[in-house]
């Protein structure tokens, strides 16, 4: 019998939602980076299987953020407006020893592509995907992910506001979007379509302002928001992709925009959809009078609890500096002209805009602590928390560094109230977070963090222990400090591999780790093509040959994701 | 010195072969080249500096030097690791002619090494830089541009010289979904106090003395905001308030106006202001209608290394990792200062041509420096013989993978030609492999403990 090689994970306490395990003492074994189920005893050969005592440790799937933004120009652009951020920061040292070598890095609120798989992967999560890519700027988002380590990556393609998109929307072209959406997925090696602010980012780069309402025509395309987002909604079910739409709604940011969000929500009723960032479309109150600022968090979550096509992600404010980088144009424009900051702004031809702003959250400032509590009445109002997944929109709200603080937050009530009363006195008036009492368990994060981002994301080998799963685990002292515990895993695994030892990053950049990066191809109507090209050739700048991304591009290995309907 | 060779065109006989040319910041993508008589012939559309950037020359035939002697490649690799591990103060320096994969290489041997980086960006782009940290950036493609815009302004820059085939490609002449007229939707001004090409295609010249630009910008920014301005001298500045004026109406009025600037406008010290004054000028033209500023940027890959740079490090030049980690200060780590300062004793360049930035004569000056160069052949100007050279495989032919236009969009970068010399990317690998491994089999586990 071939020698196995073999790997034990003994008797700690596995918190694995998926497959119903609730910190339960057990084993897991891993063999060519899946986990496995336990070998036969005549097969093992006790020589070559590698144990690892997780005696009282608690254990769960690595960690799968849906939403964040860590590669490609809008990123870059931020990493090189702001050094006074990364100077303040603690920096990552490289390391070179016989054992292996490790990059250095700048942190801050935009880390440097090492540091990032770095930070990530300290932190115990082994997937992150990047939520806002303009199909022309997916070779440089797959450049930036070959230079981030540890974490298998992947990102969403804007198409809320690409021309050949609003035309045939428009025109009423359901099969040609449909072949559209398809070829610029697999052009892009993208994973999911995104759509930020539909239309909006169109009338802003034409010089007209943004669009308010869900049914205002787009200048210049005559389709509405609501037409938009229908109409992709149903294309990415049409190829069953296995992440739907990632939608950023229109009126991002504005008090009373929660109307527009729900309208949203009505429009695609009985379609599948994920609302991203939901806390920043959550206002109540006057667009042009602060004052009349409040949460509809609840609002929204009623609707959200009666209806299960829907999922969110939360996009938590935490309190202090960041930086807000968006494919929204018009809303970088808008935190300019409040916060008087420093603006970014870069707008990619016929698809995509961006505008980049630093930005400070003060905890006395009301709008900023407002913010903060309608990020934790979402995650404390749904009910289901399969369908809602934890993230700061990753450096919007704040960076992902600031994770083990919801955790705490979440489960522990009078570390919440505490914090609660250290903010503005008039946030407790404006929303009901003080009144929620519900503390998550570890279960609860277990599923927020990892098991419901992965099903969310549709993919079937990440966010669980189960056999067939990528060996991915994170194992965690259990803490009384929260904030602790999760903070300063004691053991990552990715692949079956041990990349971080008690907060030491064991990379070998003489044998990088293989990550992989995760993207769809749909069939689509390949007869569609050459009208695209056609198009493509009047409107680009460069010739249709040199827009797919290259094949040997792309991350060391790559993960398709599958385009089959699968049970939900 | 290097004898002559031939390097042979890869391409398929006969047939006209689509290239990228990296001959300036354009990196026009619709030129062709085929293959005639052993050398390359390219269809460049007009483009006289493509046509002579795509061309095949004979080439060197040995690929390492040591002491200016030809040496085995793997010799010179090994001399290179050895002079650069045992360096105090390493200046790595250039990517200009490097694709982003050979970039990233320079990158990690910079890390490794501890050394200073700084890429030619510090000599003409540096301001814009600095202004992109104070005030921010507003850009868009260069789609953007042809697609929409109706006020184009050349700002110290002259493309029709400098980036031949901007004007008609993207900005000047082409139509385009809201200009669909193409130049007779366009509203083109020029404003530089030197001789311009490109104003005898403009509607406007405007010539500011020499060194007056900051007034002018400073002037318009007042009138787009609506401010008094008081003691604008108009005969010192070179250009009148009302044509002034006139301008700032204009700008207001556009319904999609660009600002390109050029080398000219960033010449001298103190100029990031002039760099910063453009951009806030958009960021003032915002308030009324779309406006932009960019750069026009330099022949090669500036753009992409200097992305990578940043990407891997967070700062895009001007850098050092003496500590085990990025530290940013122009000026301070700007190759310029270290080398005239004598600070560095090794200089890595890789990719550019040093004599169009460096002095030679301080290699043998009091400030001496052992030279290091990985590239294309250095010119003869370059006097003193470095103490490794190792020619590479010539980048506008025969180089592959990723190049990033002026306008951060990036381009497949495909060989036209096969060269007897080494890819740069894999003289570069072998490079990092060899350092990482004297290091390692140096450093005492204790260090490690230790730091």
């Amino acid at each position: 019998m071939a020698r196995r090689d073999l790997t034990v994970l003994e008797s700690g306490i596995v918190h694995d939602p998926a497959n119903g395990i609730d910190g339960v003492v057990k084993d897991l074994w891993m063999e060519n980076g899946k986990i496995i189920s336990p070998p036969a005893r005549l097969e093992r050969d006790e020589s070559n299987v590698r144990r690892i005592d997780a005696t009282g440790y608690v254990v769960m799937p690595g960690g799968v953020d849906i939403h964040s933004h860590i590669a490609g120009p809008k990123v870059n652009l931020a990493r090189r407006m702001r050094p006074e951020d990364k100077r303040q920061s603690i920096p990552v040292e490289r390391r070179v020893s016989a054992f292996g070598a490790t990059r250095s890095g700048s942190t801050g609120s935009v880390p440097s592509t090492f540091a990032t798989g770095y930070l990530y992967s300290g932190l115990g999560y082994t997937t992150a995907f990047d939520a806002a890519i303009a199909p022309l700027a997916a070779r440089h988002a797959h450049e930036e992910f070959r230079d981030t380590p540890l974490i298998d990556k992947g990102f969403f393609i804007l198409l809320g506001n690409n021309h050949y998109v609003l035309t045939q929307i428009a025109k009423g072209e359901r099969e040609r979007l449909r072949a559209f959406a398809g070829w610029i997925l697999q052009a892009a090696g993208a994973h999911a379509i995104k759509v930020v602010n539909p239309g909006g980012v169109e009338a802003w780069k034409s010089g007209m302002g943004n669009i308010h309402s869900l049914d205002e025509p787009v200048p210049h395309f005559g389709c509405t928001a609501r037409q938009v987002v229908t109409g992709l909604a149903q294309a990415a079910m049409d190829m069953n992709l296995p992440h739907p739409i990632h939608l950023h709604c229109n009126n991002l940011g504005l008090p009373g925009n929660f109307n527009t969000t729900l309208g949203t929500m009505r429009a695609l009723e009985g379609r599948r959809a994920h609302f991203t960032h939901i806390q920043f479309h959550s206002y109540g109150g006057e667009a042009l009078d602060q004052s009349t600022f409040c949460s509809k968090a609840p609002e929204l979550a009623e609707w959200f609890n009666n209806h299960p096509e829907i999922t969110v992600d939360v996009g938590q404010v935490m309190f202090g500096e960041t930086t807000s980088m968006t494919g929204d144009g018009p809303l970088g424009y808008f935190l300019h002209k409040v916060t008087g900051r420093r603006w970014t702004s870069a707008d990619t031809e016929l698809e995509a805009g961006c505008g980049i702003v630093p930005i400070t959250y003060r905890e006395k400032k009301l709008v900023h602590a407002l913010q903060w509590a309608i990020g934790l009445e979402w995650y404390l109002l749904a009910r289901d928390p399969w369908r809602i997944a934890m993230s700061t929109d990753h450096p919007n709200g704040g960076s992902f560094l600031a994770y083990p603080e919801i955790i705490a937050l979440l489960m522990d009530r009078g570390y919440r109230n505490e914090a609660l009363n250290a903010t503005h006195p008039g946030v407790k008036a404006r929303c009901r977070l003080a009144d929620l009492d519900r503390e998550y368990t570890l279960n609860e994060i277990a599923i927020i963090t990892r098991a419901a981002p992965a099903r969310m994301l549709g993919l079937a080998t990440k966010g669980h222990l189960g056999p067939g799963a990528d060996a991915d685990i994170t194992l965690y002292q259990p803490d009384h400090d929260k904030r602790r515990m999760f903070a300063l895993p004691r053991m990552v695994i990715k692949a079956g591999r041990l990349v971080v030892d008690d907060g030491n990053i064991l990379s070998d950049e003489s044998a990088p780790h293989p990550t992989r990066t995760w993207m769809v191809r749909p069939d689509f109507d390949r007869d569609a093509v050459p009208d695209i090209r056609t198009w493509f050739e009047n409107h680009y700048t460069l010739r249709f040959d040199n827009y797919p991304v290259e094949r040997e591009r792309l991350a060391p290995v790559e993960a398709l994701a599958p385009c089959e309907k699968t049970a939900r | 010195m290097a004898s002559r060779d031939k390097t042979d065109p890869i391409l398929p006989n006969n047939s006209a072969t689509p290239a990228v040319c990296t001959g300036c910041g354009c990196l026009c993508d619709d030129v062709t080249v085929s293959p005639s008589g052993g050398s390359l012939v390219a269809n460049t559309h007009g483009c006289a500096k493509g046509k002579y950037w795509l061309e095949l020359r004979p080439g060197p035939k040995v690929s390492a030097f040591l002491n200016g002697r030809p040496a085995p490649l793997k010799k010179a690799i090994n001399a290179a690791a050895d002079i650069l591990w045992k360096s105090n103060n390493p200046l790595v320096f250039g990517l200009e002619q490097v694709t982003c994969e050979s970039a990233a290489k320079v990158v990690a041997i910079s890390d490794w090494l501890g050394a200073n980086l700084d890429t030619t960006a510090s000599f003409n782009q540096g301001p814009t830089g600095l202004a992109f940290q104070g005030v921010g950036e507003i850009s868009c493609s260069l789609g953007e541009v042809r697609n929409r815009a109706d006020l184009i302004l050349f700002w110290g820059a002259d493309p029709l010289v400098t980036h031949p085939r901007h004007t008609s490609r993207y900005s000047i002449d082409p139509p385009g979904v809201h200009v669909p007229l193409g130049r007779k939707n366009r509203f083109v001004v020029v404003i530089d106090s030197e001789a311009n090409q490109t104003a005898s295609q403009a509607d406007l010249w405007l010539r500011p003395k020499p060194g007056r630009d900051f007034e002018l910008i400073w002037a318009l920014r007042a009138m787009i905001q609506g401010r008094e301005i008081a003691g604008y001298d108009s005969a010192a500045n070179g250009v009148g308030l009302e044509e002034l004026e006139g301008l700032a109406h204009r700008l207001k009025g556009c319904r999609f106006g660009v600002l390109f600037f050029g080398d000219r406008l960033l010449a001298g010290p103190g100029h990031h202001l002039n760099a910063d004054g453009a951009v806030s000028l958009a960021h003032d033209i915002n308030a009324h209608t779309r406006f932009y500023a960019r750069p026009l940027r330099r022949a090669g890959n500036p753009m992409g290394s200097e992305s990578v740079t940043c990407w891997q490090t967070g700062y895009p030049f001007g850098l050092n990792l003496a500590r085990g980690f990025p530290r940013y200060n122009p000026g301070e780590f700007t190759a310029r200062r270290l080398i005239n300062s004598g600070e560095s004793d090794v200089l890595l360049t890789v990719g550019v041509s040093p004599g169009d930035y460096l002095n030679s004569g301080n290699a043998n000056g009091p400030h001496s420096f052992q030279h290091i160069h990985i590239g294309d052949g250095l010119p003869d100007e370059w006097q003193s013989p470095p103490k490794v050279e190792i020619r590479t495989a010539p980048f506008a032919t025969a180089a592959s993978g990723t190049v990033y236009r002026m306008d951060d969009i990036s381009l497949p970068l495909r060989p036209l030609s096969m060269s007897q010399l080494p890819d740069m990317e894999q003289v570069l690998t072998e490079l990092e492999g060899t350092i990482l491994e004297r290091m390692r089999n140096s450093s005492p586990p204790t260090e490690m403990a230790a730091s």
